[in-house]
């Protein structure tokens, strides 16, 4: 009996599939496999809406001991890449205006997802992995 | 002994798909270990009325021909399948998923539906099973592969 280590990459626009992934790779990790999340290409829209459900989804990786999610931006200084960087001081600026339990539930969700910013290299990265799977 | 586990998610269609079932061929023409699981759209293999054209190859009737000759279990996510309408009679009287019959009565435009049993088309040789087989697959295989 042997774990394995799971890379779960999101880079299409996040739908059903996507959901599915996390709550299947969230089942794994609940028997001990290792897990790791990263989003890249049109899935890191997702990062402009952390209301959404896959952020709180996200922000419960912790609960599973799944580390940090890599953000991977294949495209250095690109507009997504200024365009997060917008969303991260507008959405500090709506908490520092309103801090009731909903903002509070959305900041932890954009946490998780900003600790990842140093994300080893991906590519070399995903040769590591048992198994990678690109939702 | 070399356990390979075939982790299948794409949807039928998809080239992938058909790429799975090669793998498993070719897989078990040299090793006898092999498990599989279809999750996601790939649960879709599982409806027992997909029809397919004469002229396009029947990927259900193959997975079933395969799992019938090495014996093996063909796993389907039974809440990726519940969610895409493949049920077998168990889930549906869990979930009360009934099959349902339409008639037009006489001297009215209204048509009466009316369930009449539990619904199930689940494919013979499919069986729907949690996420927990998958995690007990994935640790007894030596190999997982995803398509």
């Amino acid at each position: 009996m042997t774990t394995k280590n799971v890379l779960l990459i999101l880079s299409s626009p996040i739908n059903k599939l996507s959901e599915e992934a996390l709550l299947a790779v969230f089942a794994l990790a609940s028997f001990e496999h290792h897990i790791q999340i990263a989003l890249t290409g049109e899935a890191l829209q997702l990062l402009k809406n952390p209301a959404h459900k896959l952020c709180h989804m996200l922000a419960s990786i912790e609960l599973y001991d799944i580390p940090a999610v890599w953000l991977v931006n294949d495209k250095q200084n690109s507009p997504m890449e200024n365009d997060l960087n917008h969303d991260h001081k507008n959405h500090e600026n709506n908490n520092n205006k309103n801090n009731n339990e909903n903002n509070h539930s959305n900041e932890l969700a954009f946490a998780t997802l900003a600790m990842a910013a140093n994300a080893p290299d991906f590519l070399n990265a995903t040769h590591t992995f048992d198994m990678v799977w690109q939702v | 002994m070399n356990q390979l586990l075939l982790f299948i998610t794409a949807h039928p269609r998809e080239a992938s798909f058909s790429n799975a079932l090669a793998h498993a061929q070719k897989h078990l023409r040299t090793h006898k270990k092999l498990t599989v699981f279809f999750y996601a759209d790939a649960a879709y293999i599982a409806n027992a009325y997909n029809w397919q054209p004469a002229n396009e190859p029947n990927l259900q009737k193959a997975w079933q021909a395969l799992a019938n000759t090495h014996d093996i279990p063909l796993n389907v996510c039974v809440s990726t399948a519940l969610s895409r309408g493949i049920t077998d009679v168990e889930n549906s009287k869990r979930h009360q998923i009934f099959a349902q019959q339409t008639t037009q009565p006489e001297n009215t435009d209204t048509p009466h539906t009316q369930a009449t049993a539990y619904a199930h088309n689940l494919a013979a040789g499919f069986e729907l099973v949690g996420l927990g087989t998958l995690a007990e697959l994935m640790h007894q295989a030596d190999d997982v592969q995803q398509f």
